[in-house]
């Protein structure tokens, strides 16, 4: 309840800076490990991201002469899993890194830390190895068949076709609305005045709720007219022409309970 | 994430399971996404009737997109240290942490994705899915120059020949400032050597614990050149303590708090009443105040002496409260000004007011001294003045009385020397200027 007491202050405490939640020291364990980065056409990176076992092909690595060949070889299975076959096997051109500057590896994982899911970010390493996978070889029927493919996806997800549950409701726009109507919709019965007792009893309650309520407000919910609600209003609560809450009223201190 | 080339072969990362490396998001923007009433208790105390629903309705209003604050859309900054764990002991020289900051990079990545891939044991890779690509880049740690300084440098940039080394020059001037608050410590040490016992005692811890701070600070401005804005500003109080109790030594203290206009003003004054040339400046002091006198003597009675004296004193005094002569010259002779206030002092002992006492409380004789038919005269005999300028001249602080007395003497004064009739007024750039008849 202090962070209240401050509210009420004519100057607002000055809000903290915002700080990362997670945890702030990085796990330097593994900063010497060395990387391939490999560029991957998509959809054999696709294959291996759905892969259903761990194991998603082999790679061959034969130095010949001084020249270092790098293929790879895609499981069969899975390069007949899904939608569409894509070609079995691929061929890695090795390329150095850039030496204007060093790629890291920086790595995000969840954990939980006294029952709240933090994240820690560690480095695991550097790239030593640049490599570029393509397939060795692929007809000419398969390659037209991913790039339909490729065409076809994204608008097959724009129009999808989905079956109604229920019936949609519509508003339709209407000519040459009155005042009269207006106020009618809203509600224009005539505000009839409260018991005295029953009325503070009411307001009582709603201040138990929150603490500042503007006239308008309190108007609507005891339905009551204005003039003889802010008559009540004055005994038993105060106008708040403060920055803060400006123009709301809250509870005399002498009713004020709040803990 | 990428990381600018370090001038060695060497692989940066692999140092840094021996460093202290922290990694956070920037939070700085997330104020602007956050909805104030967020902050407010729901219910109960200190809460609004809806006052989220009517916080969103003014923003849409407003036009607004009410957005939610996505922590890893945000920057990365990481703090690297420098310092390196030696062992157990890990006393290395500690540095400056080094920061950076990681952007985001897009790429576009329609046909392909990227993977790293390691090779454990047993002859199996690795492959991981990279998400995004960040770009660290240092942050800078030289000066630079705050927006006056830049204005100033603009307005000039047509005479600077050598715009490189003007940054250099920018850090030596640094440094020298430096230099002189330190020669102003010492200073201030020797002057506490003359204090009370009991004073020089209490002070001498508050005086040894300042002297720590300089010499740590100066251990860091040799480690690294770079020096921050603010800087110096902890050091600051030492200088800006009180425990001086005694009135000459804060005058000595006073006039580098001064303007140069005054300075200006004074000097010429000085130069323009001097009727012989002033050659020497250890005799300027002196024959200044003999100028001044110059002209009382011829129309004064030998009994106006004694009080002159006085008002000699008076003026000393002043002198050394204000900047009638340049600081430097302050700072080369400190001690002949401390001896003439000595003699000054033994003069008018006999007189039986110490200087103090007339500044103190200023009977009506001293008052009149200080504002007088005759001073007024001579203020006027220099060169012509308005009015303001001659109420500056006797300045409250010197005469002790308040603002209004001072203005209704010198305005009976003035009144009399017009009846005299030796009062010549001239209007220039709309202001009235006096001086006197010339006979």
């Amino acid at each position: 309840m202090s962070e209240a007491g401050s509210s009420q202050e004519p100057v607002q405490k000055k809000r903290k800076r915002e700080r990362d939640p997670n945890q702030l020291k990085m796990n330097t364990a593994n900063s010497g490990l060395n990387w391939w980065l490999v560029k991957v056409p998509k959809y054999l990176g696709e294959k291996w991201l759905s892969s259903p076992t761990s194991e998603v092909g082999k790679i061959e690595i034969r130095r010949d002469k001084g020249r270092t060949e790098v293929n790879f070889k895609l499981d069969e299975r899975l390069a007949n899993q899904g939608e569409t076959r894509t070609p079995i096997d691929h061929k890695l051109r090795l390329s150095a890194p850039s030496k204007s500057e060093t790629i890291g590896i920086l790595c995000r994982s969840k954990k939980f830390e006294d029952g709240q899911e933090i994240e820690e970010r560690s480095v695991e390493g550097t790239i030593v190895q640049n490599a570029v996978c393509s397939p060795a070889s692929m007809s000419c029927d398969l390659y037209m068949k991913q790039k339909l493919l490729n065409f076809k996806g994204p608008e097959m997800q724009r129009k999808r076709a989905v079956q109604l549950t229920e019936v949609p409701q519509h508003i339709k726009p209407v000519n040459g609305i009155t005042r009269k109507e207006i106020q009618e919709a809203k509600g224009n019965e005539k505000r009839t005045r409260m018991d005295d007792n029953q009325l503070t009893s009411r307001l009582l309650e709603l201040f138990e709720k929150h603490q500042y309520y503007t006239l308008k407000d309190l108007c609507d919910i005891t339905k009551q007219p204005t003039a003889f609600l802010k008559e009540k209003l004055k005994e038993i609560a105060v106008y708040n022409s403060r920055a803060t809450q400006r123009n709301m009223w809250e509870l005399k201190p002498e009713y004020r309970n709040y803990d | 994430m990428y990381f600018p080339a370090s001038n060695t072969t060497e692989n940066p990362f692999k140092k840094w399971n021996k460093r202290d490396v922290e990694i956070e998001r920037d939070m700085s923007k997330k104020r602007a996404y956050d909805l104030k009433s967020e902050a407010l208790p729901q219910f109960g105390e200190g809460s609004e009737y809806r006052a989220r629903e009517k916080e969103i309705a003014r923003k849409m209003t407003l036009g607004h997109r009410i957005q939610k604050f996505d922590i890893d859309a945000q920057s990365w900054k990481l703090t690297l240290s420098d310092f390196e764990k030696e062992g157990k002991g890990g006393k290395a020289a500690k540095k400056k942490p080094r920061k950076f900051t990681g952007n985001r990079e897009g790429d576009v990545t329609q046909n392909s994705m990227y993977f790293v891939m390691h090779q454990k044991e047993g002859q199996i890779f690795e492959a991981f899915k990279i998400e995004d690509w960040y770009n660290f880049r240092p942050d800078i740690r030289h000066r630079t120059l705050n927006y006056e300084e830049a204005e100033a440098e603009w307005d000039r940039r047509d005479q600077i020949m050598n715009k490189f080394n003007l940054m250099k020059a920018k850090r030596d001037g640094d440094e020298e400032e430096g230099a002189s608050k330190s020669d102003l410590k010492v200073h201030q040490n020797v002057d506490e050597m003359g204090f009370d016992e009991d004073e020089f005692a209490a002070n001498r811890t508050k005086a040894g614990r300042g002297k720590k701070n300089l010499g740590g600070k100066q251990k860091g401005d040799a480690a690294f050149e770079d020096s921050d804005d603010g800087d110096g500003e902890g050091d600051e109080v030492d200088y800006m303590s009180d425990d001086s109790s005694d009135f000459e030594l804060k005058e000595d203290d006073k006039p580098e708090l001064k303007g140069i206009n005054e300075d200006i003003s004074d000097r010429e004054l000085s130069e323009s009443s001097g009727d012989e040339e002033e050659e020497e400046e250890t005799k300027k002091e002196t024959q200044e105040i003999e100028d001044k006198d110059d002209p009382d003597v011829k129309d004064s009675d030998i009994e106006d002496i004694v009080s002159k004296s006085a008002l000699f004193k008076f003026s000393q005094n002043q002198k050394t409260s204000r900047p009638n002569t340049p600081t430097d010259k302050k700072r080369a002779t400190p001690t002949p000004t401390h001896s003439s206030l000595k003699r000054v002092r033994d003069q008018a002992s006999p007189n039986s007011t110490s200087a103090k006492k007339s500044r103190d409380s200023p009977g009506p004789s001293s008052g009149g001294v200080g504002i007088s038919l005759e001073a007024v005269r001579e203020v006027l005999a220099l060169k012509p003045l308005t009015t303001k300028e001659i109420l500056k001249k006797f300045k409250t602080k010197k005469t002790g009385l308040t603002q209004d007395e001072t203005i209704e003497r010198i305005g009976k004064i003035m009144k009399a020397l017009n009846e005299e009739g030796s009062l010549v007024s001239e209007t220039k750039d709309k202001k009235k200027l006096y001086s006197l008849k010339k006979t």
